[in-house]
């Protein structure tokens, strides 16, 4: 079985197809990404340059996996959540395709498929996931057919902390350099740590009480360095903390960190320690596959589709905000 | 790692001479540790100090942060947990009593309290006791508010039954707060762990938890109550924040 994946949730157009009949299940994985000039993603701005970008990338990708669109058994499409103007783009080309070609359309959940590519990819068999991206922040665990959220952040994303601090003292952007996020770089010099609000409520964490401190102490003339190593020591070890809560409580043995913001080496160091720490097996998505792509969307939808989901092309509208504990795992279990 | 044993070496080894009205006798100040839970950021053992029946807790170093940060974080925690659980304790709620605090080296002692984890037993209770012991748990909770303390881990999971008797345990993360927000945070929580480990009963166990929360709080019960709505708002994608495409699904 082949299947068609298309991602355009945020700023990656993303195509894969993925077949299940060898262990070299990527057949394609071509994308375009959007790097805004200045500041963050405008959702317009992206939309027209994913609409733009899209012909052409799904051409590649069918050149690539040498194959025509007739060859596929489904075509799947990341339908929420994410920014509406993007969605739409992924929505509109995802629905065209099927209903030409007489495809069935099977729809996805972004995050769910982070998780299910990470799994596909790592190997982990029932791991406590922990997700950083720019938009999310979780942690969660399968149980009783969904992924259930755990704990996660009552405010704003880490990977959103970390680049609007950047962007406010003038680190970045580009945020991510040679691997190591801006904010990450400019700790490694800092040696005071300085007192910042640590929040973690019951499972949940909070950043903005974090992010307001922070940039207060820059202001008011604290090093820039010292602020950067209080604040990634502070962000970063409140994940950990909740990431040990939810292993304590569900008593799983595997940790999988998924998510763009898991590349970082530092947060991976200190996972690491702390899967030695309660003798669990850690496991990281690898950056190519962590960050948006459409081979995430093929392969979920590869495993809906065997499962028997599919939507009408006339149900299959976009859902901004599609909580991933929504979705039922049938393929689980 | 660190070992408790090694941390507490002193107190491990000391005799205590107690002179009461039935004669001199020599016992350890603390011994007989036996781990009984490992937390995400403490241990507990089970143990003796004098002849008392205890539990030490003791948050042990994390090998992930910085040493200094470790160390702040250690100090502040126990100062907090000892506070806070001697406020409630003075303010008549039912919390297991601080005996013994070492800031420095992350250790609280605490007078055993027997009985059962309430999460556990949920389903073996009947009805109208459940009741009971939500009601109870939301004046406790109100109580705690109304002297300016927030929980910060209000479960079902850190609640003791034991006969008629409903305690308090682990003010780990608690803190002083007046704000209501805070104090609506501590209710959501509460919320969420019967929501999502007691399936079925979870209608009961919020109504009379209202109730008692109501009864000791008056007006501004029905305040906290309207934020913790909202803060089911503030998680990640939450459909009835704002609704601006329809899904019908397939």
């Amino acid at each position: 079985m082949k299947v068609l994946g298309i991602e355009s949730t945020a700023h990656t157009f993303g195509v894969g197809v993925v077949s299940d009949e060898h262990e070299d299940f990527i057949l394609a994985d071509e994308r375009a990404n959007y790097v805004p000039e200045k500041g963050g993603i405008h959702p317009r701005e992206a939309s027209r340059f994913l609409a733009e970008k899209a012909p052409e990338v799904l051409r590649r990708a069918l050149d690539s996996a040498s194959i025509s669109l007739s060859d596929v058994d489904a075509i799947a499409v990341a339908l929420g959540p994410g920014l509406g103007p993007c969605l739409r783009v992924g929505a509109t080309v995802a629905r065209a395709l099927a209903a030409f070609f007489k495809k069935p359309l099977v729809p996805v959940n972004h995050a769910v498929a982070h998780i299910e590519i990470g799994l596909r990819i790592t190997g982990a068999r029932d791991p406590v996931i922990v997700y950083l991206s720019g938009g999310n922040t979780a942690v969660l665990a399968f149980l009783k057919g969904r992924y259930r959220v755990f704990g996660e952040t009552l405010d704003i994303a880490l990977g959103n902390l970390l680049d609007t601090f950047a962007r406010e003292v003038g680190l970045g952007p580009p945020y991510v350099v040679g691997g190591f996020h801006v904010v990450d770089r400019c700790a490694e010099k800092g040696r005071r740590l300085l007192e910042l609000p640590y929040v973690v409520r019951g499972q949940d964490v909070a950043f903005s009480g974090l992010l307001t401190a922070a940039l207060r102490a820059y202001r008011q003339g604290a090093d820039l360095e010292d602020v950067c190593l209080s604040l990634r020591e502070v962000a970063y070890n409140s994940i950990i903390e909740i990431a040990a809560r939810c292993l304590t409580q569900t008593k799983k043995r595997e940790v999988m960190v998924v998510g763009g913001v898991a590349a970082s080496p530092i947060l991976r160091a200190k996972f690491e320690t702390l899967a030695k720490i309660y003798g669990v097996d850690m496991y990281v998505v690898p950056p190519k596959y962590a960050v948006d792509n459409g081979v995430m969307i093929a392969w979920t939808g590869l495993l809906a589709y065997k499962s028997g989901i599919v939507i009408d092309i006339a149900n299959a509208v976009i859902r901004q905000r599609w909580r991933v504990d929504e979705v039922d795992i049938p393929w689980r279990r | 790692m660190e070992k408790v044993d090694d941390v507490l070496a002193d107190l491990l080894s000391e005799d205590i001479v107690v002179i009461t009205d039935r004669g001199v006798r020599k016992c350890r100040l603390l011994h007989q540790l036996k781990e009984v839970w490992r937390g995400a950021e403490a241990v507990i053992y089970r143990g003796k100090l004098l002849d008392m029946d205890v539990v030490v807790k003791w948050r042990f170093p994390k090998p992930y942060l910085p040493r200094e940060f470790d160390e702040m974080m250690r100090r502040k925690r126990v100062i907090d947990e000892v506070k806070t659980s001697l406020r409630a304790y003075a303010a008549g709620i039912p919390v297991p009593l601080p005996l013994y605090a070492d800031a420095d080296r992350g250790v609280i002692v605490f007078q055993y309290i027997e009985g059962e984890v309430l999460r556990d037993v949920v389903d073996t209770l009947d009805t109208p006791t459940l009741c009971r012991v939500c009601k109870e748990l939301g004046e406790y909770l109100g109580k705690l508010h109304e002297i300016g303390i927030v929980h910060g881990d209000y479960t079902t999971g850190n609640v003791i039954v034991h006969g008629e008797r409903v305690y308090i345990i682990d003010f780990g993360l608690a803190m002083f707060s007046k704000r209501l927000d805070d104090h609506a945070i501590d209710v959501h929580i509460f919320f969420r762990s019967i929501e999502s480990t007691h399936i079925g009963r979870e209608e009961t166990m919020k109504k009379c938890f209202i109730e008692g929360y109501t009864a000791i709080r008056k007006d501004v019960a029905r305040v906290v109550l309207s934020k913790v709505d909202e803060i089911r708002k503030w998680g990640r994608y939450v459909a009835e924040r704002k609704l601006r495409s329809v899904w019908m699904g397939s």
